[in-house]
């Protein structure tokens, strides 16, 4: 998910980079590229989150189950 | 007519006086072997008892009456005893006071036994050649024996304390007196129709004449013919009998043949025991390798992840950062606009792109409004 809309947003960005694009649409794919931002932002965000908890979930799996010798 | 009831005390007063006063038992001599002889330092006398095939005397010789005797005691001896019978009320024993003693050469007994032993000897039955060997590992032993008598209580206490899985099958058996080696005769018949590893003859100490019945020709011979492997622990370790010289092992006690049994057992558990602690230790080994393996893959898997993440913030920054400098509307707030030819919608980048005369659309930040080219340089 993450990887498709970067690819998206890579693409809108090359888009807007052109010389010839027109005004108006430049201004629609520039809100298109915003609002792809924003998506971005709050998986990335969510995703880290979760990291962190299976971070804190395998430390404590491993403390559990560490060797005794 | 009604009998007339005694008192014990009474009984053993009239024996006394019966006994001691009677003139044949008052001064008399006596043939017989000397058996279970036995010295006391306190008092510096002898205990023995004086014997026949059939019937034993219990005798004393007290220190007064040592000196006079011209040879040295021992088990065996054909002696002439001279003495009186003397009755000890309190126990209601009596015993043969000896005040005299001559040498008859070897007791009958004595003789008899060398002779068997000699005759065994000639014939090979002694040879340790012809020993069997015992199983290294006994399953199940036949133990001839006296029913619940010590030395079965002894046998059955030690197999079970030392090798708890020992099968013990107890054939009960008279082990002293007439009828002694036709019971083990019976036995050892018995024996034949078991399933068993090996066979245990034992009996506790006792007197020579106790353990008369092992001397018997039969009883040797039949043991020394038993196809199973046998085992005699008979007496104490002084008193030899025949049987333990056919046997194919001999024992001092009950004990110490329960314990030979039992040995390989223990053993064996002591090995086994080494030998599952050393695996535990080598599975706990590999586990702890293996753990280590996995975790070592977890913080690889995490690290990675936290990269990935990582990496793709960095991406969207560095998106987000260019999309800001894309901004359209940005530059057309400072003032910049864009003009188009209005025939072909093509932006205007250089001055040949326009003629006088051109229809050009500009667009601001707030609309477009058309113009009309009038001339240029």
């Amino acid at each position: 998910m993450i990887e498709k809309k970067m690819a998206q947003l890579e693409a809108l960005s090359q888009e807007l980079e052109s010389e010839d694009i027109h005004l108006d649409v430049a201004v629609k794919k520039y809100g298109k590229a915003l609002a792809l931002s924003s998506e971005l932002l709050t998986l990335l965000t969510k995703t880290e989150s979760e990291i962190t908890v299976l971070h804190h979930k395998t430390e404590t799996l491993l403390n559990e189950h560490a060797p005794s010798v | 007519m009604s009998h007339p009831v005694l008192s014990v005390s009474e009984v053993t007063v009239y024996l006394k006086e019966v006994i001691e006063t009677d003139l044949l038992l008052e001064d008399v001599f006596v043939s017989g072997e000397i058996s279970n002889l036995k010295y006391y330092a306190v008092g510096k006398h002898y205990y023995f008892t004086l014997s026949d095939p059939v019937a034993q005397l219990q005798c004393v010789i007290y220190s007064t009456f040592i000196p006079a005797i011209k040879f040295k005691l021992e088990e065996g001896l054909k002696v002439l005893v001279r003495g009186k019978m003397k009755v000890f009320q309190k126990k209601g024993t009596f015993s043969f006071q000896v005040v005299y003693m001559s040498l008859q050469g070897v007791g009958a007994q004595s003789k008899a036994f060398e002779e068997l032993k000699n005759k065994l000897l000639k014939e090979g039955l002694l040879d340790l050649s012809r020993k069997k060997s015992l199983p290294p590992f006994v399953s199940h032993v036949a133990l001839v024996t006296a029913f619940d008598s010590a030395a079965m209580w002894d046998f059955v206490t030690v197999s079970r304390q030392w090798a708890p899985s020992l099968k013990i099958t107890v054939i009960p058996t008279i082990m002293q007196g007439m009828d002694c080696p036709a019971s083990v005769l019976e036995s050892l018949a018995r024996v034949y129709r078991l399933d068993v590893d090996i066979v245990v003859i034992t009996r506790g100490g006792g007197s020579a004449e106790d353990l008369a019945g092992f001397n018997n020709e039969q009883v040797v011979r039949a043991i020394a013919a038993c196809p199973i492997p046998t085992i005699s622990a008979l007496g104490h370790e002084v008193d030899t009998t025949l049987t333990d010289l056919v046997s194919d092992l001999r024992m001092p006690t009950p004990t110490a043949a329960a314990q030979h049994i039992s040995f390989p057992w223990t053993e064996l558990q002591k090995q086994v025991k080494r030998l599952l602690v050393a695996c535990v230790d080598h599975i706990e080994l590999l586990f702890s390798k293996e753990t280590h393996k996995v975790i070592s893959a977890i913080h690889f898997i995490q690290t990675h992840v936290t990269e990935l993440h990582l990496k793709k913030r960095t991406d969207l920054g560095r998106l987000l950062s260019r999309l800001h400098v894309s901004n359209p509307l940005h530059k057309l707030r400072q003032g910049y606009s864009i003009s188009r030819l209005k025939e072909t919608g093509e932006i205007i980048k250089k001055m040949a792109q326009v003629s006088p005369g051109d229809l050009i659309q500009t667009e601001v930040l707030e609309g477009v409004f058309e113009s009309q080219v009038i001339c240029h340089d």
